[in-house]
This record gives structure tokens, C-alpha cells and sequence, in this order.
């Protein structure tokens, strides 16, 4: 019986969904974490008797054949891009991005790495790094005896030494930006990497065309909708559950002819 | 004595391919923009053996064919720009490298070249019959109800929906694609909703009421076929035991 391999199909399906939502669960206050959807599709279809074959000498043809489907499988996993809340957190190194872009990180092997996590933090040389202290490109190093630091909107970093009353500028933070946000794979860490299906990113100031602008003082929360998310888990835990009784009604059938002799 | 056994069996075959499609209903439960199918049934009359007996006629059962339920599933909202949902008769076309095919799922995506496409990599045309692309300075891509694109930097087209005579002779082939050999007319009364995407139109209160139907009508014809085979020990017992 083809049924028991196809609800199997079903229930592994519900599966990955269960996991990719509890991803999203578990994520529901990291910064900056987009949350993931999985997309399913239909299996291939066996045809048992084609449409358009013909169905007599006349030139009748059949209108509707017979195409039994295999089950289900995952289309894609893939995170949807829309932009999370912001949290005011006052702490003059967090950075939100209000629109589209991507900090540029590197990575201590060299590697570029992308974030949407702007909780940044002075290295001891007083560079601008993440919390897992890789540096933030292009490198912005505050100066000893910075008494108030202020990043505007279109990126530029000015800070006021002691003693000094106009603010001196000491670099300004760039975005990148990609054709395709969700073709980026996740490292962990809050951190993306650029791949073949995501194009190669193009850096540019904040706020300019494309590019998203700065909220300084403010975190962006993730864009996980707690009620969305335990909806979601209710539909594929009863998925789950119907197709298990596929499984258990197909056993029975099959039990009923064995029982014949 | 036999026929009995073979229109029994004719029955429960039948029933198994109903099992199958119920089971590929509901594997198909989360799935975007799947479409509900039911097997449909014929009575086969079977000739009696001579014109003029009195035997009545024979009638198996046998599956001719699927009905496809075309109704619009509901509408999940998504909040990816990517994402369309059709509201209403049509199909977006998609460009593959095996040729075109149609579909009602709208979970789009762009490639490395900024083309939008299906995450298998298939294109999604637009009216003209052409690509859609876009640039990473585009900024926000919105799209109208009718399908026309818009982004920060101008139009980019309209999506390309299409209905068909007979939507139900689409041979469906796997990943949420449809084939057919049918003329494409543009669609006239759908509409395109942004962030949202269909969900899949099965009922699983009638996928799960029929499933349990078609397993007391398996268990049924179980009991036909055992009863006629009881008939018949009996009478070779019977017959034997004259005999002796």
C-alpha cells in the first residue's frame, strides 16, 4: 500500500515544520534573527492512466486521468527578510537598521561575515567589535578620553574628547547590501554568509538609495510573532497527528486481508 | 461463485487507490497552493454469459478518473514581499529549463542575477513573457492587485497570470508545477495578494471522514469475500461427504 509511504512523507514534513518553528521560538529575543518558514511542494505523481491519452477510435480523449501522488516533501527553508521592532536600549553602540543592509563583520580567519545584530562593543584598543569581539568593517577605532560617542543616521561616527567642545568625526559605518537577502547562509552567532545564490554584496553609506539608515540607542528585536509562531505549531502538530492515522488505517486494511485465511 | 470473489476484489482495489489519494491529501495539508483531488468511480457492467439466461447482470466497480477541486485555499500571511497569493481562477507561469510550467504557489524568491523565481530556479514570467529582475538599489518591490511592480526606481512589469479552458486536464508533476498542452489565456478576475500565500485547499474533517469510510467499506468487502469462500467449503464438504 502506497498509502503508508506517502503519510511517512506527511509526517516527516510536519517534522521539519516542528523544528523550524521551534527554531523560531527559541529565537524570539535574539537580535537582529529573522525568522525561517518551510515551504513544502507535492511529490511526483505516478500516472495511472494519462490525461489527454484517447479513450476510443472516435478520437474521444480522457478528460481528467488518474494521477496518484507520492506525498509531500520540503520545498525550501527560507527566512523572510521583513523588518523587526526596535528596542531602545540606550547604549550609545547599539545600532538598528532601519531598512534594508547588513553590517560587515570579519571573521578572525579572514572570512566576511553579516550581521543585522548591532549590539557593538569597544575592543581594548577601543575598536568597534561584536560581542564575540570580531571587528566591524570598515574599522572605527573611538579614541581614549571619548566622552560621548554619536552615530547619526547616515552612519557617520563623531565622537567629543575631553576638553573639546565640536565633536571630531573618526569614521563612518558602511552597510551592504545584497540582491538576495534570503539566499545568505546563517553561521550562527547572529552572523550570514555571502553564497552563490545570495549575489555578492555592494557596500554602500546608510540611508543613500537601497540602503537602510541607523537608529542609534536602539536593538532590533526578531521578527518572530509569538502567536503567529504557536498557531503555526498547532497546525503542524494536527498535521502530524492525521497523518499518523493514515499510517495506522492503512496497517488496519492490511490487517483485514491477511485475516482472510 | 467466483464472481462474487472478483467484484469484492474489484471493490477493494478501488478503495486502496481512494487510500492513497486521501493519504497524498493530507501529506499535502501545509502544502502551498495544493489542490484537493477525490478519485471518481464507475459502475462496470459485466455481460452475462448468454443473451438469453437468466442471470442478472454483473456489475464491478472501476476508477475512471480524479476530480481536481479547484476552489482558493485560504490565505496565510507571510509578511515576505516575495510571496503572492492568487485570489480567484489563474496560475503564474514559470520558465524552466524542461519548459514552461504553471503554478499557484506565489513563494518567489530571487536568484544571484536578481531575477525572480521559484526556489527550484525556475523563472517566473511577466505578461510580456519575460523575466522579471531586479537590482539590489531597487529598495522596496510592491506589487498591485492586478500585478504590476513597482519599486523605488520604477515599474518592473506586471506578473504574468493565466487561466485555461479546463484547468482540471493539468497534469500536475511535482513541486507545486502544473503542465498542460492547453492555450493560456491571461486571467481577468484574479487577483495578486502581496505577503500572503495560499494555503492548500484540503478539508481534513472530510479527508479524515472519508478515510474512515473507506476502511469499513474495505472491512466490508473482506466480509463478502470470506462469506463467499465459506460458501464454498461448505458445499465441497458437503458434496464430499455424500460421496463417502
Amino acid at each position: 500500500m502506497q498509502s503508508l509511504s506517502i503519510a511517512s512523507t506527511g509526517m516527516l514534513a510536519q517534522q521539519l515544520n516542528v523544528e523550524v518553528i521551534s527554531n523560531n521560538i527559541a529565537n524570539m529575543s535574539t537580535s537582529g534573527f529573522k525568522r525561517q518558514r518551510a515551504e513544502f511542494q507535492d511529490l511526483i505523481y505516478q500516472d495511472l492512466r494519462r490525461v489527454g491519452s484517447s479513450s476510443s477510435d472516435a478520437g474521444t480523449v480522457v478528460p481528467t486521468g488518474i494521477q496518484i501522488g507520492m506525498g509531500v516533501q520540503t520545498g525550501s527553508v527560507y527566512r523572510v527578510m521583513s523588518q523587526g521592532n526596535f528596542n531602545n536600549t540606550e547604549n550609545p553602540l547599539d545600532l538598528a537598521i532601519q531598512g534594508n543592509g547588513f553590517f560587515h563583520i570579519q571573521m578572525p580567519n579572514g572570512d566576511d561575515a553579516y550581521t543585522r545584530a548591532g549590539n557593538f562593543n569597544r575592543s581594548p584598543d577601543g575598536q568597534l567589535v561584536t560581542s564575540d569581539g570580531y571587528v566591524l568593517q570598515p574599522g572605527i577605532t573611538i579614541p581614549e578620553g571619548a566622552t560621548s560617542i554619536s552615530i547619526n543616521a547616515t552612519g557617520d561616527v563623531e565622537v567629543t574628547l575631553d576638553g573639546q567642545t565640536t565633536p571630531t568625526t573618526v569614521g563612518t559605518i558602511n552597510l551592504t547590501i545584497f540582491q538576495n537577502d534570503a539566499g545568505l547562509t546563517p553561521i550562527g552567532d547572529n552572523l550570514y554568509m555571502e553564497t552563490v545564490a545570495s549575489g555578492s554584496g555592494s557596500t554602500g553609506n546608510p540611508g543613500g538609495t537601497g540602503y537602510g539608515s541607523l537608529l542609534q540607542g536602539y536593538l532590533e528585536t526578531s521578527n518572530v510573532d509569538s502567536v503567529a509562531e504557536i498557531t503555526s505549531l498547532i497546525t503542524a502538530q494536527r498535521a502530524y497527528e492525521m497523518n499518523s492515522k493514515v499510517i495506522t488505517t492503512s496497517d488496519e486494511m492490511m490487517s483485514v486481508t491477511s485475516n482472510l485465511r | 461463485m467466483e464472481n462474487s470473489l472478483l467484484i469484492g476484489l474489484s471493490r477493494q482495489m478501488t478503495l486502496r487507490r481512494e487510500m492513497d489519494v486521501i493519504a497524498n491529501n493530507l501529506a499535502n495539508m501545509n502544502t502551498v497552493g495544493y489542490k484537493e483531488e477525490t478519485p471518481v468511480f464507475e459502475e462496470f457492467i459485466m455481460p452475462t454469459a448468454r443473451q438469453d439466461s437468466a442471470d442478472s447482470k454483473l456489475s464491478f466497480v472501476s476508477d475512471v478518473g480524479m476530480y481536481r477541486n479547484m476552489a482558493d485555499g485560504g490565505l496565510t500571511t507571510t509578511e515576505n514581499t516575495l510571496d503572492f497569493a492568487l485570489s480567484g481562477a489563474g496560475f503564474f507561469q514559470i520558465e524552466t529549463d524542461d519548459g514552461t510550467f504553471y503554478t499557484r504557489n506565489g513563494h518567489f524568491q530571487l536568484n544571484a542575477e536578481g531575477q525572480l523565481s521559484t526556489p527550484d530556479g525556475g523563472l517566473v514570467l511577466s505578461d510580456g513573457g519575460a523575466p522579471i529582475s531586479f537590482t539590489a538599489e531597487d529598495g522596496a518591490i510592491v506589487v498591485a492587485s492586478d500585478g504590476t511592480i513597482s519599486t523605488d526606481s520604477g515599474s518592473r512589469g506586471k506578473l504574468a497570470v493565466m487561466t485555461f479552458e479546463n484547468p482540471r486536464e493539468m497534469r500536475k508533476v511535482g513541486n507545486n508545477l502544473l503542465q498542460t498542452n492547453e492555450e493560456a489565456q491571461p486571467a481577468q478576475a484574479s487577483t495578486i495578494v502581496q505577503g500572503a500565500l495560499e494555503s492548500s485547499n484540503v478539508n481534513a474533517i472530510e479527508q479524515m471522514t472519508s478515510m474512515i469510510e473507506v476502511l469499513r467499506s474495505y472491512t466490508s468487502a473482506n466480509k463478502m469475500i470470506e462469506t463467499a469462500e465459506d460458501m464454498k467449503r461448505k458445499a465441497i464438504s458437503a458434496i464430499a461427504g455424500q460421496q463417502a
